[in-house]
């Protein structure tokens, strides 16, 4: 009897192993994708979302204050959640890697950094606000006020974003709407970051008890800018300077997982759009792969 | 070579021919237009004027543990898969071999089987309402002990002349055990179905018809258990099953496909003692609809078979409103108790309550029914039942139909061979058709000759309904004759027959009104 209810328990076992299946092909379980750029005018001019402040950190494994920096960061998405967005962008000699950890350093983020004048480790620009000459970067306690005065502004344009991962090929499509609420003479361009959460590393973080810097073996970081979609820093310009109350513009763009991003699933896309003359973010938006 | 195969089809019918045995039987339908009852357009009363079935079986039986079935079906202008449509076709309707070694046996080809009651699988076959659902497959059955015994099959469920290509896995212990004064035949039993290429893509092109927040991923596969057990201590005998199903897509109340998991529970408890018998049942199901797919409806494709809790009536006004099992949404319980004082009286109540999982009323029934024996030569039954019955859901018409029903039947024996029976059936309905009288008289010279003679007649007609269908009150008359010699049956009757739902253990489908003469013919050999 024993042998039965062994073998039983193998079969069993057999069977719920083959119990996962695949998504059967041919099967469309949302609106077919945009697949195509368009631009038209549209008389339906639907309401203003509140615009989103976009934060820009500069940040590294080494660099000890960061964690802080970090939870302080925290703390500000939480207290206005969900209008403040966050890419973390890991540069300099404080992004190099601890032992035989991933390099979560990029080329797009040390453009990044180099364009908008980072001095220092932690620090932050916000809504690409200048602080002074050229540089666009605040410490991280300046961060807060920075926050609570752009998110008083208005945007003049709705961002709405939809996503479809094709999980087989590794492929990453978007489909950005921007639809103008409020004309607008402003040059503006959008841009495209692929934020991965999640990341396990070494870091080294600043201990204010033992005042002493520490080394966490298994830090998890959130929203590391692993790649800039369209051209870092600068963006994709709109043809037009001109944006007539109505104006729509759908883009459409299709792209491989980049080969740092380690999980597709816990990465986050995220788009703004920025004023090309003053730098200044006006909007922003994001979406979960 | 020729020779060679000659030889050996020679040698093997010698050495079985002695020990085959088998049946036929044969219907032969001729279609009378009777514009008031028949739908016009339809080309078996139209055209080809008569038609019918048979259906011949062999059956070969080895000394050496070697056992072999075929049956021959046949059907030529048949009324009997669509009763609106002729259907011709012929061929070997099953077939199948099985081998014996000692605890070991093997069947392969056509396998009418079931697991516990059937909830979760059953293959099995009825011939008036066409169906035949057996799984063309392999099956072993082994026999551990007398304690335990298991079997596994596998293989396509039958379609006429043709396999539905889902393929149905499945695997059933069952033990008997006795502890004290108890007695237990437990079962456990699990069934996989896995759809092919084709049928999921027929899914999935119906699930891409859906709005998008009604979209699934539907599965290849469902795996559908059970466990059941019989307790049979003194006088109490009791039997209880419970089943479930994993997700799948099934079609919804309202036709659309859903993605849903099913249970089932059920159970029959009966007592009885001396004078007095109770019995109770339960069900409960919830979306439990099993198929080769969800592209099959009615009775097409069903791998399962659920007990029914009212209790099928043989009265022929009240047979026309019998509750078939529902797959997706049913509560329902019913109670009957039975008295006999002494050989000369016995009475029989019962009630039977039938919700959906809603709470939505589809059936009720209260019947009493006696039988006097004390006047000699004289059987008499007589009993009444009301009745409520959600028309609506059962026969997706109409609304409600309640009625009262009082029926009595007479057998008068003139002597050991001789008897004349008169049956008497009046249902004062409100809705539908509207009240039924139905009288029948039966001459019996046994063992040879039955002769019978029936009417129903629309006593008063529902007005709404006769504005719907159009008919007025009508005569469906039946004459009947049957001639039995030795193993074989003949029959004919001249039939007028009001259309209505045509149910065998809780399955059922609608049929229309026939009208004609049929001709049939029973036989073992």
């Amino acid at each position: 009897m024993k042998k039965i209810i062994y073998a039983l328990a193998i079969a069993a076992s057999l069977a719920l192993a083959s119990c996962e299946e695949n998504i059967p092909t041919g099967l469309v379980l949302s609106q077919p994708f945009v697949s195509h750029d368009s631009e038209y005018v549209t008389t339906i001019i639907p309401t203003a979302q509140a615009k989103n402040v976009l934060i820009e950190e500069f940040t590294g494994v080494r660099c000890s204050n960061c964690p802080n920096g970090a939870i302080v960061l925290k703390n500000i998405q939480t207290a206005n959640a969900p209008r403040v967005l966050v890419a973390k962008a890991h540069v300099g000699n404080y992004g190099i890697p601890i032992k035989t950890d991933l390099d979560l350093r990029n080329p797009d983020a040390t453009t990044l950094s180099s364009s908008l004048g980072m001095q220092t480790q932690p620090s932050a620009a916000v809504d690409r606000q200048l602080n002074t000459g050229t540089d666009y970067t605040f410490s991280i306690n300046q961060v807060s006020g920075k926050v609570i005065s752009q998110l008083a502004k208005p945007t003049p344009v709705n961002i709405s974003l939809e996503k479809l991962v094709n999980a087989t090929l590794d492929t990453i499509n978007l489909a950005a709407t921007f639809i103008f609420t409020d004309t607008t003479s402003r040059k503006l361009a959008f841009n495209i970051y692929l934020l991965e959460n999640k990341v396990v590393t070494h870091q080294d973080s600043f201990d204010v008890v033992s005042l002493s810097t520490l080394e966490i073996e298994e830090y998890e970081h959130e929203e590391v800018l692993r790649k800039s979609i369209t051209p870092s820093f600068v963006g994709t310009s709109f043809p037009d300077i001109l944006q007539p109350k109505g104006k729509v513009y759908i883009r459409a763009l299709q792209f491989p997982k980049p080969s740092n991003v380690l999980n597709l699933s816990n990465c986050t896309l995220l788009v703004f759009v920025h004023d090309r003359d003053t730098k200044e973010a006006i909007h922003c938006q994001q979406i979960h792969l | 070579m020729k020779k060679i195969f000659l030889l050996g089809c020679l040698l093997f019918t010698k050495q079985i021919f002695a020990q085959i045995s088998g049946e036929l039987q044969a219907n032969l339908n001729f279609y009378e237009n009777d514009t008031a009852i028949v739908v016009k357009g339809n080309p078996l009363y139209e055209n080809y004027k008569s038609g019918g079935e048979s259906w011949l079986a062999l059956r070969y039986n080895g000394e050496n543990g070697f056992n072999a079935n075929v049956r021959i079906d046949g059907f030529q202008n048949s009324n009997i898969l669509n009763p609106n449509n002729a259907f011709t076709a012929a061929g070997i309707g099953m077939f199948n071999v099985s081998k014996e070694w000692d605890n070991l046996t093997i069947t392969a080809g056509h396998i009418y089987d079931q697991i516990g009651t059937g909830i979760i699988y059953r293959a099995y076959e009825d011939r008036a309402l066409l169906i035949d659902n057996a799984l063309f497959g392999l099956q072993a059955k082994y026999h551990f002990s007398d304690k335990l015994n298991v079997k596994a099959f596998t293989g396509q469920v039958r379609n006429l002349f043709e396999r539905y290509n889902p393929v149905i896995k499945g695997i059933n212990f069952e033990g008997d055990l006795d502890y004290k004064k108890a007695h237990f035949t437990p079962g456990i039993g699990v069934v996989n179905r896995t759809l092919d290429k084709g049928s999921m893509d027929k899914v999935v092109n119906t699930v891409n018809g859906l709005p998008f927040a009604d979209r699934f991923i539907p599965k290849y596969n469902y795996y559908a258990a059970t466990v059941y057990n019989t307790l049979n201590i003194g006088s109490i005998s009791w039997y209880v099953e419970g089943a479930m199903k994993t997700e799948e897509a099934i079609n919804n109340a309202q036709g659309l496909l859903v993605n849903k998991n099913g249970t089932v529970l059920y159970t029959n408890a009966g007592w009885a003692k001396n004078k007095i018998g109770i019995n109770a049942s339960f069900k409960r199901t919830e979306n439990f609809a099993l198929r080769t797919s969800p592209n099959e409806s009615a009775l097409r494709g069903f791998t399962n078979w659920q007990p029914i809790i009212a209790v099928i009536r043989p009265q022929r006004v009240i047979a026309r409103y019998t509750p078939a099992s529902q797959d997706l949404s049913e509560q329902s319980y019913a109670v009957s108790t039975q008295y006999t004082p002494n050989d000369n009286y016995s009475i029989n109540g019962s009630y039977t309550h039938i919700n959906n999982l809603d709470g939505v009323k589809l059936y009720r029934e209260v019947f009493i029914e006696g039988e006097i024996r004390k006047i000699k030569n004289t059987i008499i039954h007589a009993g009444t039942q009301i009745l409520d019955y959600n028309q609506a859901v059962y026969q997706q018409d109409g609304t409600t139909f309640k009625s009262v029903t009082g029926f009595a039947e007479i057998t008068y024996k003139f002597s050991e061979k001789k008897s004349l029976k008169a049956d008497l059936q009046y249902m004062d309905g409100h809705g539908d058709y509207g009240s039924w009288a139905y009288a029948l008289l039966e001459y019996d010279i046994a063992p040879k000759w039955a002769f019978a003679v029936s009417d129903m007649y629309n006593i008063s007609t529902n007005a709404n309904f006769t504005l719907h269908k159009g008919l007025v009150n009508h005569h469906y008359p039946n004459v009947f004759v049957a001639y039995t010699h030795n193993a074989h049956r003949f029959t004919a009757q001249y039939v007028k027959q009001v259309a209505g739902i045509n149910c065998t253990g809780g399955v059922c489908r609608y049929e229309p009104a026939f009208s004609g003469f049929k001709i049939g013919i029973t036989s073992s050999f």
